[in-house]
């Protein structure tokens, strides 16, 4: 490598999904910098130890986040040590199974860890920076760049033209009049600028923090317009999970993409629901058993029901137990929406009925997955379980679904944070402005940047400067 | 005396001073040409050198080795140091000048200087050869053989000034235009435009009422502008403060048909930050009163300068608007108030050097760039010298960047944005503002000056050693303990406990003067020291957290773009970034990022051919 290309040597690592977005088979994560071994350590267990292992080769482990001591997924690492890698950086790159959610939440693991997210085409320019990429190389990667500006382009027209950056937008314009207050007292101190509007900065800051939570909170939503709702069916054994699986696949089943059973024991397929798109999983019996084999399932299952968006509790409404294996699902749902459904309602007769519906929830489901009783209700029951008031309407309420989006507003309100702090210990005003005008840039990342020229245009308009 | 001449300067402005002196200082053999010896250094519009950040480039222009520092400090009536309530980033230094003082100290500078020459008369063109500067000639027919030419032409290229409905053609009231240079440059492809400014009427002191305004008067230890002087000429002048009415607004609104801005007249751009009264009572016609400025001229006369009171208003009715205001109620006008208008040439045709894009050896400085303001001419001409002389020896040029200097924010901006108005520095420009403070110019600069040999050995081994005393200080005092019953603050009842002196000076309330007494050195030190000390150690936090934005945007600021760059050839860009990249040829990837509508897609494709071009 030239001596040149090594000043360029970038200093932070940063990672990305390196395979297309959506649902496929494996998703690729990629980690590249110089901090790439020491974060890949933290998030990966396995029986070697990533950063001590030779460059070139790959290893089985699990990704786990060591805060809650949660298991993300199993994966392989392959490494790529410096400079023998795409960008010439120390490079892990991890196979994920293939949801959208595993990945995401993998490279939100990283990002906790020291990585930062990477900029489209980032990986490249850090291959050619790096003197990786020959002439007729790089000529096919400038046409991919273009190729990759022009999409990035309709999307941030799309996003122009959306809810989201009408708000964001809102957010920075009542950012920008308090910056810009702050900047005219700064620049023209002899100025007779009135001093009444100070506290509108504290209140504005205040506001805009409010709006970031909302917005960070809705990431969830967000992601599942996006991705698709995770639905598990689970239950006893012969409760007849398999049977409204197919029963729902039968009648619903998406015609936009389906994703083969990614493990052994659960089966996974996307249905639409109201235009939603559903991940309906089948999981194995949820129930007590000594069986090695079955615990194996039943792990999986597990898992499922820890990655789900709501759960369909399923119980045999002709089973003695229900109501104390309806008790035990509940229980193990922790905090997410559950809907109890009870089967099989074709075989009870009226008074069978009543005396359930006396002794479970007034919101649980009766159905017949068989005759395709009650299901309609069912559909209704999970979209309003997300959706409040059911369904998705036009006018709802703004979204985020990008991980890029969620680590600019984090950004935007570490630094809006910072600005409160200023403004408590009564800071002088450029120290405020300062970490205003990040947290402007990090929402600027969102819908366009911020210039000087802003704050200028705006402080002229608004307050008589000139001597 | 036509032999020829390293370097000739055109124009006695602030520009062409600093210009002028510099490339002679630095041993090329220089010619000033200008109209009038006795108008050199004339400060067109107000008496005052400073103010925000222009109190900053004056400095920095200082550290570097330029000379209007001095030429304030041993000419100056009043020193105020502005925003003194606020943060050190933002501390500005401002002085009221002696208007005939200032001028006389600055020719007398220039007559007393080796290697520099006087011209008087009036450039009308520059001829070249093979694209580069080999003559200047002027409009007496003198034909000066040059390597290097320095145009600073002020607001005299094709200048008009506007009294009410009065035009006549000059650069300043009672000066000639230049009417023949700017065609001759715009006929070896320049693009020119124009810009308006403005200056209020000159009052007679003798008839101001001065006993009922509010006084403003200047600050006592004022630190003086330059490096090299150990105090400043006089600071007993005031200032005072009144303000515009309803009378004055009734008035003006009555008669704004008369006015050449109202009627039309004026095609120019005017600058928003230096509206006239005019201006102001259209625009915000909510403001009951406009506050104004009443500034001394000097001691050789009773001249006022109503400092807030530009206007283009015929004279007679500046006269009935200024008696309007409270104290001016019989106030006699000496010279009325005027617009003028102007050619310049955009400045995306010069480099960050000041050096045109078009012919080599021919450098353009202050008004001519679309800039307003003595010291940002300034410190252009200033730059305009260094290099002409570095590329005379053969050297490596000279430029600054946006986290070192307001001079590289003024530069870059120059280079990136497209004038719409007479562009003036404020610290709002400067993104890296909390680095680029008035206290550490010599920190950021005076190793260029002492490289050029405009810095003096011994004030150069001062600052170096300060510096370094600076720097061990803030580090001992890490170490160095005090118990918390010694500090002004709450501290939960555990009043034994003991933090570091620097941990202490870091909390909002408490400066050096409240932890002095537990340590005799920090007490030894001048009280300039002890600022210095606290700044670097109070404001640490901040001062990380800028350096970390400022190492990000140095990773893109270092890539050059080669000269011919063929922009128009480009493939996988939008057209837009296309026309934008081929109309303002950014010298590194960093200023192709700040020109308006680029995106980082923009510059992704741009850094691929890059990397071609070089492998």
């Amino acid at each position: 490598m030239s001596s040149r290309a090594k000043n360029l040597r970038s200093n932070d690592t940063i990672a990305a999904v390196a395979t297309p977005s959506g649902v496929g088979g494996i998703h690729v994560v990629r980690l590249s910098g110089p901090d790439s071994r020491r974060i890949a350590d933290s998030i990966f267990v396995g029986r070697t130890t990533l950063s001590e292992a030779p460059s070139h080769t790959a290893h089985h482990g699990n990704i786990v986040d060591r805060s809650t001591g949660k298991l993300l997924d199993d994966v392989i690492a392959v490494l790529m040590w410096e400079p023998r890698s795409y960008t010439c950086e120390d490079t892990v790159e991890f196979s994920t199974h293939g949801s959208p959610y595993i990945s995401g939440r993998l490279i939100e693991m990283l990002i906790a860890n020291g990585a930062r997210l990477a900029e489209p085409g980032e990986f490249t320019l850090r291959a050619f920076l790096n003197g990786r990429l020959d002439l007729s190389q790089a000529e096919a990667v400038a046409d991919l760049i273009a190729a990759r500006t022009e999409s990035g382009h309709r999307i941030a027209l799309a996003q122009l033209a959306g809810n989201l950056s009408n708000l964001i937008n809102q957010l920075r314009d009542n950012l920008l009049t308090s910056l810009s207050l702050l900047e005219a007292y700064t620049d023209f101190p002899e100025e007779d600028i009135e001093l009444s509007h100070y506290q509108q900065v504290k209140t504005t800051v205040e506001l805009a923090r409010g709006e970031i939570d909302k917005l960070l909170n809705s990431f969830d939503t967000g992601r599942i317009l996006r991705d698709g709702l995770r639905v598990p069916i689970i239950g006893p054994p012969n409760s007849g999970k398999s049977s409204l699986f197919n029963y729902l696949l039968d009648h619903d089943r998406a015609i936009v993409f389906s994703e083969p059973g990614t493990t052994r024991d659960t089966i996974s397929e996307c249905i639409s629901i109201g235009g939603l798109t559903v991940q309906l999983t089948d999981t194995a019996g949820l129930h007590d058993s000594c069986d090695p084999v079955e615990n194996a399932g039943v792990e999986r299952s597990m898992k499922a029901i820890d990655r789900a968006d709501v759960l369909i509790a399923l119980v045999d409404g002709t089973s003695n137990d229900l109501v104390d294996a309806v008790a035990a699902m509940t229980k193990r749902s922790g905090n997410t929406p559950i809907l109890c459904v009870v089967n099989k309602v074709d075989l009870l007769d009226d008074s069978e009925i009543e005396a359930l519906r006396a002794s479970l929830s007034a919101k649980t489901l009766y159905i017949s997955a068989l005759r395709g009783n009650g299901i309609e209700e069912l559909r209704q029951a999970v979209l309003e379980s997300v959706f409040p008031g059911g369904g998705l309407r036009e006018d709802d309420e703004i979204r985020i679904a990008s991980i890029r989006h969620k680590a600019a507003l984090l950004n935007a309100k570490e630094q809006l944070g910072a600005v409160a702090l200023a403004l408590s210990e009564q800071r002088s005003h450029e120290f405020v402005a300062f970490d205003l005008k990040l947290a402007m840039a990090s929402l600027g990342e969102i819908t366009g940047e911020i210039t000087a020229d802003e704050v200028l245009n705006r402080i002229f308009s608004d307050f008589c400067i000139g001597k | 005396m036509n032999s020829g001449f390293d370097i000739v300067v055109t124009g006695g402005g602030h520009a062409g001073c600093e210009a002028a002196l510099a490339a002679a200082r630095m041993g090329c053999s220089v010619v000033l040409v200008t109209q009038d010896i006795k108008k050199i250094a004339q400060m067109s519009c107000n008496p005052s050198i400073g103010g925000l950040a222009k109190g900053q480039l004056v400095r920095e222009l200082d550290a570097l080795g330029g000379e209007m520092g001095l030429a304030i400090d041993n000419t100056g009536i009043q020193f105020r140091r502005l925003n003194l309530s606020k943060g050190p980033a933002v501390w500005s230094s401002r002085a009221q000048a002696d208007r005939l003082l200032y001028r006389k100290y600055m020719q007398d500078t220039i007559e007393r200087q080796e290697n520099l020459d006087i011209v008087e008369d009036c450039v009308a063109a520059i001829r070249t050869a093979n694209g580069r500067v080999t003559m200047v000639e002027t409009e007496g027919g003198l034909k000066i053989d040059c390597r290097a030419a320095i145009v600073t032409g002020g607001t005299f290229l094709n200048g008009l000034i506007h009294i009410g409905e009065i035009t006549q053609q000059a650069g300043r009231i009672g000066e000639d235009a230049a009417l023949h240079l700017s065609e001759q440059l715009q006929s070896l492809g320049f693009k020119a435009g124009r810009l308006k400014t403005g200056t209020p009427p000159r009052l007679d002191g003798k008839t101001i009422d001065f006993d009922v305004l509010e006084k403003q008067p200047g600050h006592d230890d004022f630190p003086p502008f330059s490096l090299r002087s150990s105090r400043v000429y006089d600071n007993s002048a005031t200032c005072w403060i009144t303000y515009t009415n309803k009378d004055t607004r009734k008035y003006i609104n009555d008669n704004l048909h008369t006015s050449a801005l109202y009627s039309g007249r004026i095609k120019g751009v005017g600058p928003r930050y230096c509206p006239s009264i005019e201006d102001k009572i259209v625009r915000f016609s909510d403001k009951p009163r406009h506050q104004l400025f009443l500034e001394p001229e000097g001691g050789g006369t009773d001249e006022i300068y109503p400092n807030g009171f530009a206007t283009s208003l015929p004279e007679d009715v500046q006269l009935r608007a200024i008696r309007t205001v409270k104290g001016l109620e019989e106030a006699d006008i000496t010279v009325p108030g005027y617009a003028v208008e102007y050619d310049f040439f955009f400045p995306y045709q010069i480099k960050p050097t000041t050096e045109t894009k078009l012919v080599e050896g021919l450098y353009f400085s202050g008004q001519i760039n679309g800039t307003s303001g003595y010291e940002e001419a300034a410190v252009q001409g200033f730059m305009s010298a260094v290099n002409a002389v570095l590329k005379l020896k053969g050297k490596p040029e000279f430029t600054l960047d946006r986290s070192q200097a307001y001079i590289g924010v003024l530069l870059d901006d120059l280079a990136t944005k497209s004038t719409e108005e007479p562009y003036r520095m404020f610290t709002s420009r400067a993104e890296y503002r909390l680095a680029l403070r008035e206290d550490n110019v010599a920190e950021r600069l005076i190793e260029y000056g002492f490289s050029f040999g405009l810095i003096p050995e011994g004030i150069y081994r001062r600052e170096t050693e300060r510096i370094e005393l600076v720097k061990r200080e803030v580090l001992r005092l890490e170490k160095v303990q005090c118990p918390i019953r010694e500090l002004p603050i709450e501290a939960n009842g555990d009043y034994n406990r003991k933090i570091s002196v620097a941990a202490a000076l870091r909390m909002p309330c408490i400066g050096v003067s409240e932890v002095e007494a537990n340590d005799k050195q920090l007490k030894s030190h001048s009280r300039g020291i002890k600022t210095d000390i606290e700044i670097k150690i109070k404001y640490k936090g901040y001062l990380d957290k800028q350096q970390r934005e400022i190492d990000k945007f140095k990773r893109l600021e270092d890539r050059p773009i080669p000269q011919g760059f063929p922009f128009m050839s480009l493939t996988g860009l939008k057209a837009e970034a296309r026309e934008k990249f081929v109309q303002f040829k950014p010298m590194s990837l960093g200023q192709a990022s700040r020109i308006s509508g680029i995106t980082p897609g923009d510059i992704s494709v741009l850094m691929v051919h890059l990397k071609r071009m070089s492998a």
